[in-house]
């Protein structure tokens, strides 16, 4: 049976300026809740299964961290894809910004590991589009301890013209789903703030942070090459891995339009996520400015991690 | 992506005691124990079915992997003034000049002989010049030369297409370095979009939509004297909802940035590690495209674009740089044979017909890849797994029936296995050809083949990583040069590493 918090406006957030209204899940502060899945074949799409979520009473109220009434409680089941969530349907869309917002949700899982929300909506005054329509996917930058409540963090950024009108609020999204049994997994207090600082530490918590790592022996490079050629100094492809902490050389030929201006070098750890995470800094971005293509080194200085290097250029003047 | 149904049924049982307060249209369930809050969900697998490892490839994405090799066309008025982005001159509808309806039926004829099964058509470059004739901007075909008035490029491409029975793609670029509106949503709403539903609309079944990668710089933008507008590539387009327009104009195409990747580089080759798995952050950070993501949460597979020479607009003293059929070839093994799909660019010139030294080039590659992957030694051949999944219809043998929906599967958490396939005789093999079913997502880690001549003695023949779609490799996965081969009459991969049980609907010995 489904269960529909009755409606209470949640103030949308602007660019401009933003309220901290929370989805406490205590006092009909969202539209419904119910269950989502991203994969099209999902037993939870086709009919074979129903999803399964509700608004309980906080089994853990006793606890200090969170001792709301009222949780989200999510039956994260084992047929489900990775991308299968809670649905939380929002009061009011919540518009979309280039400048960073972060939604802040707490999750209490029996699984360590990352959260991801997919934001549903539409494009505003596309009237006949669904607003069910895919717009975001963030993961947070926190991962969540098992077993205890941690304040997911998701950096929200889009096109200034989209709308929220949903959260999918997906607890596990490995590519390999547990497969012996479902479990449940207990959201609450959904806020949106411009501060990424957790609301609370967790004991136990962690990030993929390299500070405590030990440097490896190699680390991977990639490049990102328009309108030039990347080679090795013997002309051959370039390697997709180099020794940590040496100068590395290689070879740039531009096409005849263009003229290179340098080298945008993305170095460090984690080069995919997020650039500071607690605020530990995983990668550093640097430029080095050159004047013309051919044997190009990098210093072993920007060699502390993996790297992706992006080849700047201009059009050569006519 | 698409999104396509919520369900909105939760359920409740086996509470010791619950309270309802009806207020208005909302319930609230109150559970004062530590009891079972949801109900045990079975769901029966008759067929042993393997659990998807995900993400997972749409029916539309696996139509485009199964494209597998197409052609690029660039040409417009850079092909007339011999440049490249052509954002650094003052818009002019009269720089396109042909002196007649260019050739688009000896464009998909050429591409047709290489092997291609599609084309996409550059309909608008960086300097915004429409070759069709649009209703969204003055800078097009519409107010050009006599001639240029007759033309209508992606009409033509489309028609030619259609008569050989190849698919049908378009290219426009996001980035227009004449457009005043440029920057502003104005742009989007109200010429991106135009331009999009007008090529989406007006010329027939699409496979492929690609919005080049390239934006923001130098540019008139309607004014006088050159500019710089820079946009944010991540936010200012609104990809999402422009992928949901164009999927309910065009359900069958695969839209770029949301649904396939470009592969970091423009010299034609796709990383020996690749995974289909990406993340939407990745495709305009750039820095992973060749490699893919393991642990992406979203089917983003890669395509490698590479250009017949060296530029992507003919010029004359370009012919010379026209790329071999060897090397040609060698480019197909690198992309198609690592996972990815290949884009090659067959550049018009002003006569409006794709030169001569390019269309012996790829008349060339099209004899090549006829020669050296079309006979299949292993095709019917016997078959034997150390792992078969039981149970089920996952013999080995469905890896050499010829049918790419049945597979070969070891059992749940099986992660090695080998299996070996007998030629019937001696043979001399240049490529062994592997194809996961990756319908139930990408698994394989790690894998070796070796050969043998009588099932006793084994030769190393090459050591791989990733399969994916497809993997062709050649003898220690070397594409320079055909070489001499390897004589076998057995042929044993060994799979080293996988995600979950590996899956393969195919392997292939040339």
């Amino acid at each position: 049976m489904k269960r529909i918090i009755s409606i209470l406006l949640l103030s949308s957030i602007t660019a401009a300026g933003f309220a901290q209204e929370n989805i406490s899940f205590e006092n009909n502060d969202c539209k419904a809740v119910s269950t989502y899945d991203q994969w099209k074949d999902s037993p939870f799409n086709t009919g074979k299964l129903e999803g399964q979520v509700a608004v309980i009473d906080n089994p853990y109220v006793e606890e200090q961290t969170n001792n709301s009434a009222k949780v989200l409680a999510f039956n994260r089941s084992r047929y489900g894809s990775h991308l299968y969530g809670a649905k939380v349907e929002l009061n009011s869309p919540v518009r979309l910004s280039k400048e960073p917002v972060y939604l802040h949700v707490m999750v209490r899982s029996p699984k360590s590991g990352k959260i991801t929300i997919l934001a549903l909506g539409k494009r505003h005054g596309w009237n006949s589009q669904s607003n069910s329509t895919f717009q975001i996917a963030r993961t947070s930058l926190e991962n969540v301890t098992a077993d205890k409540w941690t304040d997911a963090v998701f950096k929200l950024t889009g096109n200034e013209e989209a709308e929220i009108h949903s959260l999918v609020l997906v607890p596990d999204n490995k590519s390999m789903t547990e497969k012996d049994k479902d479990y449940v997994v207990y959201f609450d207090e959904i806020m949106l703030s411009n501060d990424d600082t957790p609301r609370f530490q967790t004991e136990g918590s962690s990030t993929e942070s390299n500070h405590e790592m030990k440097h490896p022996e190699t680390v991977s490079i990639a490049f990102n090459s328009r309108m030039c050629n990347i080679s090795a100094v013997n002309g051959g492809p370039v390697p997709e891995t180099i020794p940590f902490g040496k100068d590395y050389t290689f070879n740039i030929q531009m096409d005849d339009d263009y003229v290179i201006t340098g080298l945008k070098i993305k170095h460090g750890f984690n080069l995919s996520g997020e650039q500071f995470i607690n605020k530990r800094q995983q990668w550093k971005e640097d430029t080095i400015n050159l004047s013309k293509d051919g044997k190009i080194t990098i210093p072993a200085k920007y060699i502390d991690g993996d790297i992706n290097i992006e080849v700047l250029f201009t059009n050569r003047p006519r | 992506m698409n999104i396509d149904r919520t369900t909105h049924n939760p359920h409740l049982m086996q509470k010791k005691q619950f309270k309802h307060l009806l207020l208005g249209t909302f319930f609230i369930i109150s559970v004062q124990s530590n009891a079972q809050i949801f109900k045990p969900q079975i769901l029966d697998n008759p067929e042993n079915i393997p659990s998807p490892v995900f993400p997972v490839p749409t029916e539309r994405q696996m139509q485009w992997f199964e494209t597998e090799f197409y052609g690029f066309t660039h040409y417009g008025p850079n092909t007339f003034v011999g440049r490249e982005w052509g954002n650094d001159r003052k818009p002019d509808p009269m720089e396109y000049n042909p002196a007649s309806i260019p050739d688009c039926d000896q464009w998909i004829e050429t591409m047709h002989s290489a092997g291609m099964k599609g084309a996409v058509v550059v309909c608008k470059h960086h300097d915004g010049f429409c070759l069709w004739p649009t209703e969204s901007t003055d800078f097009s075909v519409k107010n050009g030369t006599e001639i240029a008035r007759k033309v209508n490029i992606p009409k033509l491409v489309s028609e030619a297409c259609a008569k050989r029975g190849m698919k049908f793609g378009a290219y426009i670029s996001p980035w227009d370095a004449s457009n005043k509106h440029y920057a502003t949503q104005e742009y989007v709403n109200n010429v991106l979009m135009k331009q999009i539903t007008e090529i989406c609309t007006d010329y027939g079944d699409m496979f492929e939509i690609w919005f080049d990668g390239a934006n923001g710089g130098g540019g008139y933008y309607g004014g006088e004297a050159m500019t710089t507008r820079t946009i944010n590539k991540a936010t200012y387009y609104d990809w999402d909802n422009l992928l949901d327009s164009i999927h309910k104009m065009q359900p069958n195409c695969v839209v770029w940035g949301r649904e396939y990747r470009w592969c970091g580089n423009e010299d034609g080759y796709s990383g020996k590690e690749c995974w289909s798995n990406f993340t939407i952050d990745e495709i305009t950070i750039e820095g992973a495209n060749n490699k893919g993501i393991e642990d992406g949460i979203f089917f983003i597979p890669s395509e490698v674009d590479v250009r017949t020479t060296s530029k992507w607009f003919w010029t004359k003293d370009d012919e010379a740089n026209t790329k071999s059929a060897e090397q040609l070839f060698r480019i197909y093994l690198e992309s198609v044979g690592r996972n990815a799909n290949l884009i090659m660019n067959c550049a018009p010139n002003t006569d409006g017909i794709i030169p001569e030294p390019v269309v012996n080039s790829l008349e060339g590659l099209g004899k090549l890849l006829d020669k050296r992957l079309k006979k299949d030694f292993a095709a019917g051949k016997k078959v034997s797994a150390t792992q078969t999944r039981n149970p089920g219809n996952f013999n080995a043998s469905n890896i050499t029936d010829g049918d790419k929906d049945t597979y070969w599967a070891t059992n749940d958490g099986e992660k090695t296995a080998s299996i070996t396939i007998d030629l019937g005789k001696t043979r001399t093999i240049h490529y062994v050809m592997l194809q996961e079913y990756i319908r139930l997502g990408q698994r394989i880690k790690g894998f070796t083949i070796e050969t043998s001549k009588d099932n006793t003695f084994w030769t190393p023949f090459a050591t791989g990583t990733t399969v994916g779609y497809k993997r062709i490799m050649a003898k220690d996965d070397n594409t320079e040069s055909y070489g001499e081969g390897q004589k076998a009459r057995y042929v044993r991969i060994n799979i080293t590493d996988s995600k979950e049980c590996p899956l393969i609907h195919t392997i292939s010995v040339y």
